[in-house]
């Protein structure tokens, strides 16, 4: 099919990716695994900040987590 | 042998996969495998368009970069009302818009020239747009406001309806119209001036 002038322009920078393209993509995959790691502590932490913030158990009860510290 | 059979069976089922269907399975694995896929669908569409926006290679890579953070960082809030390319383009032109916009750098000799009021009953038929040569279409492209850039792509690059770039940059649908008519008009405009004078 032919292409139309913005399609061509188009084709042309996208052909200019190909020498930055696995630069970019290891930036990226660092930059993900990295957020990734913040999501799972988040998510290990804060639980454990709130039950010790409000002094009881019943937080780590309804999670389901275990409290290390008073075991 | 093994390896190469592996290899093109991978690719096969990598082509089978709709967009949707990979964007599903990311957010349940989070595997490397639909990464990639998406990335290679992807990735260089999208420095493409910030090249045409942006004008320098640098930039585009850095903004390539950025738009697949927020794509990766975004995905479980695309919620397949349009499709998924178009949302990826959503991302990548409200990116570039807004960098253009933070370094007011955009200032363009041409956009002053044509008032919003300006009376725009004249129609500019689309074969001019489209038919345009290629080192042509390049210095025009360099020389139109980010803005108009930006809605002649979503219309003639992306094939986005007049609703769906409404809802890239956020406006109702007859102001997309007008936009677009006015878009059109500065092309020429800027066409005309380049070359028949």
């Amino acid at each position: 099919m032919e292409k139309n002038s913005f399609q061509e322009l188009q084709l042309e920078n996208e052909a200019k990716f190909a020498k930055a393209s696995t630069e970019v993509k290891r930036n990226v995959r660092e930059r993900r695994d990295i957020w990734s790691l913040i999501g799972d502590l988040f998510e290990l932490y804060i639980p454990r900040f709130f039950s010790a913030l409000i002094g009881s158990n019943e937080y780590i009860e309804r999670t389901g987590l275990q409290n290390d510290d008073k075991t | 042998m093994l390896k190469f059979l592996f290899a093109l069976l991978s690719r096969s089922e990598r082509k089978a996969l709709s967009d949707e269907e990979v964007v599903r399975e990311y957010l349940k694995t989070q595997s490397n495998y639909y990464f990639e896929i998406l990335y290679e669908r992807y990735s260089s569409k999208i420095f493409g368009k910030c090249l045409t926006i942006l004008k320098e290679e640098a930039l585009a890579q850095d903004a390539t970069q950025e738009v697949m953070m927020k794509v990766l960082l975004n995905l479980s809030k695309f919620g397949g009302k349009s499709k998924f390319s178009t949302w990826v383009y959503s991302i990548t032109y409200n990116f570039c818009i807004d960098f253009i916009r933070k370094r007011k750098k955009d200032k363009s000799s041409y956009y002053d020239d044509i008032s919003e009021f300006e009376d725009i009953s004249e129609e500019v038929d689309d074969k001019e747009l489209l038919e345009t040569r290629l080192d042509r279409m390049k210095e025009i492209m360099d020389k139109i406001p980010v803005d108009d850039k930006s809605i002649l792509m979503m219309k003639y690059l992306d094939g986005m309806s007049i609703r769906e770039i409404g809802d890239v940059i956020e406006k109702t649908e007859s102001a997309i119209k007008m936009k677009i008519k006015r878009a059109k008009m500065k092309f020429v405009r800027i066409h005309d001036n380049l070359y028949t004078s």
